[in-house]
């Protein structure tokens, strides 16, 4: 560069005769510059931006921040820089709409990612580090990209998810709140004393080390199907605890039918929804 | 009589110091000079904590805990229009062990009471978690002292101290004030930490008195009226500083009634 400084202007003039000269050259050196030096530019703030202490409810909002303001610096750039070359503006405008539906045709997938990715952000359906349900997929949100977002499943599997498909699927997110209500169905025998097997099952759920006292666990007969009558057993857990209370509780239920002798029907007999706890067995329970 | 804090002198190895806390027998081993080992039914392995050569004692306050209270009271309080009345109930303490020496302690760990329950105070959606306290009513002092001599076991004590074995709970003096023209029922009283402190007198654990004034249906405001009663003396924490509970006022839903989730169906 110094070199290039030093040199003599009269040779820079030859040399650059054959293409115009310097005067001819130097918009478009300026151009060159102002690209250059949005793009560097951008990259700083967006490093700025991510070296910013982040709680977890802020980490969103600041990735929004990151990508808008990255963007936002490389469109200015452009603009500035073809301006510099001479390129109008309201031309640019023209050419841009034209250049939009060409690629609507062309990259009609990645361009409804992108602006899905941009719903995304903003309607915000879950952040990074919540723990979501889309379709069969459950896992914790571990980025929002621009045009896919990236889900780490529990089997450590690292799922991308198309923005499209997000915003198109029924997301369940189980990180905006605190507590979770575990429901057990308990199937007895129609010969069973409902009333007697209700009242162990709701001293059981009161006694339970898990349940919350408020909301206050209960306990509901559902229906009575040829198999046996179906006793709904509801109590509320913290949401960090929901899986092993659920498994304490099924556990505890069918200890508690077992002390007590509660006729069991011929199918099934207890299950925390989906899963079967019991295969079909004996009418006794001794 | 001050029973508060209780400090251990943990022994030189290879002796080792067997207590009575909250119920349960736990056991502390010094491993070397840095090096404390704690056993429990729970832990029977050990826990090791980490500390510096001046971890020659173990020092025990009782503490609320770090949750906010939610206090049931076993039977319902109706409070006639525009009367008031007083009323004690019990809450039941944990019990805080730092290590250290002199003032200098450090937090290790906490012995919560056998039964340890919590609730959601507030919307299922963006509700409070408290501890669930279900507290006897009592119309005077005297009566919570033989309640809970009555109701304390503390004879299968065989070492340390009966204070640290079956930590007495702390009684609370709650004047419920009702200005409306409408009697009013109290079904349960939110108790924020930053409201209540601890008082010792008489080796008896008391917190500052509070008064509930009824605004309304649902609505109460809680305030601290200070010391239980005169001569009493703030608990300190573990390195001796005195803990006193803010004076601000608060306002809570005394008959708020927390949904089941029976309204989403089966």
């Amino acid at each position: 560069m110094m070199f290039l400084a030093k040199a003599d202007p009269a040779l820079w003039e030859r040399v650059l005769a054959p293409i115009g000269g310097w005067k001819v050259v130097s918009p478009y050196a300026g151009a060159l510059l102002i690209l250059v030096g949005g793009y560097l530019l951008a990259r700083l703030v967006r490093a700025a931006i991510k070296r910013t202490e982040r709680p977890a409810t802020a980490s969103h909002t600041l990735i929004i921040a990151e990508k808008f303001s990255f963007y936002v610096i490389i469109i200015l750039s452009c603009v500035f820089a073809l301006g510099r070359v001479g390129v109008e503006l309201s031309n640019l405008l023209a050419a841009a709409g034209i250049l939009t539906v060409a690629i609507s045709f062309a990259a009609q997938t990645s361009v409804s990612n992108v602006i899905s990715g941009i719903f995304l952000l903003f309607d915000r359906p879950f952040s990074i580090g919540d723990t979501i349900k889309v379709d069969t997929t459950v896992g914790v949100v571990q980025g929002i990209g621009l045009l896919s977002s990236k889900v780490r499943t529990f089997e450590n599997l690292v799922v991308r998810i198309p923005n499209e498909a997000l915003l198109k699927s029924t997301i369940t997110n189980y990180s905006l709140v605190q507590v979770r209500r575990v429901e057990i169905s308990v199937t007895i025998s129609q010969e069973a004393d409902i009333e007697q097997v209700g009242e162990l099952l709701m001293e059981m759920l009161r006694a339970h080390e898990g349940t919350l006292t408020e909301p206050e666990p209960v306990v509901l007969t559902d229906l009575t199907t040829e198999t046996g009558v179906i006793l709904l057993s509801r109590a509320w857990v913290l949401r960090t605890e929901y899986v092993q209370r659920r498994s304490d509780l099924t556990a505890a239920i069918l200890t508690l039918l077992r002390e007590h002798k509660i006729p069991r029907p011929r199918t099934y007999w207890a299950s925390a929804s989906p899963m079967v706890m019991t295969q079909p067995g004996e009418e006794d329970l001794s | 009589m001050f029973t508060w804090p209780i400090t251990i002198e943990l022994p030189e190895p290879p002796d080792t110091q067997s207590l009575v806390i909250q119920g349960a027998c736990v056991k502390f081993v010094r491993e070397s000079a840095h090096l404390l080992r704690f056993e429990n039914e729970e832990h029977s392995d050990g826990i090791l904590i980490g500390g510096s050569s001046q971890t020659e004692t173990a020092r025990f306050v009782p503490s609320l805990g770090d949750l906010p209270l939610l206090l049931f009271p076993r039977q319902r309080l109706l409070c006639p229009a525009e009367h008031d009345f007083d009323v004690f109930l019990t809450l039941p303490l944990c019990v805080l062990m730092g290590v250290g020496l002199e003032v200098h302690y450090t937090r290790v760990m906490e012995f919560w009471p056998p039964r340890f329950s919590r609730a959601l105070y507030g919307p299922l959606e963006s509700g409070t978690i408290c501890r669930a306290v279900h507290s006897g009513v009592y119309h005077s002092l005297e009566s919570v002292s033989a309640a809970s001599a009555m109701d304390e076991d503390t004879a299968e004590v065989s070492q340390g101290s009966p204070y640290l074995s079956a930590p007495p709970p702390a009684i609370l003096s709650l004047k419920v004030v009702n200005r409306t023209r409408k009697p009013l029922e109290v079904s349960k009283i939110m108790l924020p930490l930053e409201l209540l402190s601890l008082y010792e007198h008489e080796g008896e654990l008391l917190t500052n008195k509070l008064e509930m004034r009824l605004m309304g249906e649902y609505e109460a405001q809680l305030t601290s009226l200070g010391e239980p009663m005169p001569g009493t003396k703030p608990l300190r924490d573990l390195n001796g500083e005195p803990v006193i509970a803010a004076v601000r006022p608060m306002l809570f839903m005394h008959s708020y009634k927390q949904r089941t989730g029976l309204e989403f169906g089966f």
